[in-house]
């Protein structure tokens, strides 16, 4: 996109060019028809994950995904990430096909996958390390980051000295001091108490809407969690059963900032109805293995 | 560069309510291991000098714990001890080097490539499964009865337990932390040596103690076919010298060495790898 801003347009060739080339700015994740399989080991016997997955993410959005567990999510958000390749199709970014995994594109993992032979700080840096940031700047940013997680105390700890949420935290810290463009998360908190969940997403929420953090930046977020998808979305994609494909795309119309306490009022409740009855709806049905309705909408 | 970890040995449990005993009874309990250590380390050479007193044995034959203390006296206040002991010292200390320059990155490699480690895990297997000893007459006919023939055969001793442990280990790597390391656009360099190396180290670790011990053999072995120096030349000119005395006191020291090292990596393992057992 950019070069053609350097000649003139009144060449045909590239006049032509330029209109083929320029997307809206306003896309700036285009998944295009994408299908993911995985090739058995044992059998050689190869099966969809993902299938024809087609949508954009606008610039500055917050996405989360839901769908029911081993629909396909990690299996897309690892191809978005550059892990694993896409089958068929094509997933662009910024309007260039993704062929691995980028600097402007950080994974906040699963299971938190800190170094354990080095204290916190030192994991945080490991990003801007290996991207070869590391400057008094960036250190500072560290620092900084640690402190706004409420890791400032520990800094020093190794992670087998830290809770199961410390241990999450750092590892959005070690996702964000980069300063991505595409922040993925694939259900960073799944594996947290409901309380360390709800102060994990309020956090979440403040770096992200932390002016100082980034521009314009987004964010593809994986959850099981009704509740937690409605407070953190601006949009959220409903992926139907294995082999996951796109069932429904639902805008949430929430004003920010969003704080805990807005997670019981009716807007909220009236959002986290309509995604279950899409979950349930893309999933066929009560019997699916869906979990029960989580606490948000059963009260 | 760590927080080391709590030692537990130091923590003693003083229950409310309990009775205070004194200091050495409570040093005593969570030393046990050494207190015992000691007591049958004790009672051995206690027995042996008993025997040499009581004439059961011939003490110029088998010598006695205070006729060994005699000699060590004499060989360190003469100085005679310093060239062998030097000797076996600077062998063993070129020798490991050498092997951990080698070893460490091979294994660190081999690990990862999986077309080498296939074409290279035979040869590995056989040579690390034939005895080393073997090979000296080997070497010796290509290089010659020189100090290079005897750190040649500490190496060879060495290498091989150090290439197999650090493989090992590459191989069991957390998945996780490749999947870290890809994500955050590490280059190979920065992957080896600040993800691979220090995930593998209680694996090198381990091989290097193994590694250590059979260098010390080497180096020993080597000194006996190649009287060129060393404490295993020195005990063995002493012993068909009938100089008992001086070749149980070159024993002695190489025990206290071979004890001394392996400590000094016990605790590398505990302080650099403390994080894998937490
Ligand atoms: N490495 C792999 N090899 C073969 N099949 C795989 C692999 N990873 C995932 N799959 C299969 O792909 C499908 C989707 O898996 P995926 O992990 O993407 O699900 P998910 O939606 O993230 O589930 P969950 O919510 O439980 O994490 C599953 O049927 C799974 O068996
Ligand atoms: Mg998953």
């Amino acid at each position: 996109m950019e070069k053609t801003v350097f000649v003139s347009q009144d060449d045909p060739k590239v006049a032509n060019l330029t209109s083929s080339s320029v997307r809206p700015e306003a896309n700036y994740v285009e998944v295009d028809h994408v299908s993911i399989g995985y090739r058995s080991r044992k059998t050689g016997i190869y099966k969809d994950a993902v299938v024809d997955l087609s949508f954009d993410i606008r610039r500055g959005e917050f996405v989360v995904i839901i769908g029911t567990s081993g629909c396909g999510k990690t299996t897309f958000l690892e191809a978005v990430a550059g892990l694993t390749p896409v089958s068929k199709g094509q997933i662009r970014l910024g309007g260039k096909p993704i062929r691995g995994p980028g600097p402007e594109r950080s994974l906040v993992f699963q299971s938190p996958s800190l170094f354990p032979w080095r204290n916190v700080r030192d994991n945080v840096l490991f990003a801007l390390q290996a991207q070869h940031k590391l400057n008094s700047e960036t250190r500072q940013r560290a620092d900084d980051l640690l402190d706004l997680v409420g890791l400032k105390g520990v800094m020093d700890s190794f992670p087998h000295e830290l809770s199961g949420g410390m241990k999450q935290r750092v590892n959005l810290a070690r996702a964000l001091v980069t300063r991505p463009e595409l922040l993925l998360l694939d259900e960073p908190f799944g594996a947290l108490d409901a309380q360390t969940r709800g102060v994990m997403q309020h956090e979440l929420v403040n770096v992200w809407q932390a002016a100082d953090l980034g521009e314009a930046r987004n964010a593809l977020f994986i959850t099981h969690d009704v509740e937690e998808a409605v407070y953190l979305a601006d949009r959220i994609l409903v992926f139907s059963k294995a082999p996951a494909s796109l069932a429904a795309d639902i805008s949430i119309d929430l004003p920010r900032p969003r704080l805990p306490e807005h997670k019981r009022s009716s807007e909220y409740i009236l959002y986290q109805d309509r995604v279950l009855n899409e979950l349930y709806t893309a999933s066929g049905g009560a019997s699916s293995g869906l979990e029960p309705a989580p606490k948000g909408v059963s009260q | 560069m760590s927080i080391a970890p709590p030692d537990e040995r130091f923590s003693v449990d003083n229950t409310e309510g309990e009775p205070m005993e004194p200091a050495w009874m409570t040093w005593g309990r969570s030393h046990s291991k050494v207190v015992y250590g000691t007591f049958g380390v004790a009672v051995v050479l206690i027995a042996w000098q008993l025997t040499a007193w009581l004439g059961l044995v011939n003490v110029t034959i088998s010598s006695d714990p205070i006729r060994i203390i005699r000699a060590e006296i004499s060989l360190f206040s003469s100085g005679q001890i310093w060239g062998p002991l030097g000797a076996t010292a600077q062998e063993v200390g070129w020798g490991m080097l050498i092997t951990l320059v080698i070893s460490i990155p091979l294994g660190l490699i081999l690990g990862r490539v999986t077309a080498l480690y296939d074409m290279t895990e035979p040869i590995i297997n056989v040579l690390n499964s034939v005895p080393y000893v073997l090979f000296l007459p080997v070497i010796i006919f290509w290089f010659g009865i020189g100090e290079e023939s005897r750190i040649l055969l500490v190496i060879w001793a060495a290498t091989m337990p150090l290439i197999i442990n650090t493989t090992a280990g590459v191989r069991n790597l957390n998945p996780d932390y490749l999947r870290v390391a890809k994500m955050c656009c590490a280059g190979r360099w920065t992957f080896y040596r600040s993800v691979l190396f220090p995930a593998t180290l209680p694996y090198i670790l381990t091989g290097v103690r193994l590694s250590i011990a059979r260098a010390l053999v080497g180096a020993i072995v080597a000194e006996f076919f190649l009287s060129g120096g060393g404490l295993g030349y020195f005990v063995q000119t002493a012993t068909s010298n009938f100089d008992m005395d001086s070749a149980m006191a070159g024993i002695f020291i190489m025990a206290v060495a071979a004890v001394v090292l392996t400590r000094l990596i016990g605790r590398m393992e505990r302080n650099f790898t403390h994080w894998s057992q937490g």
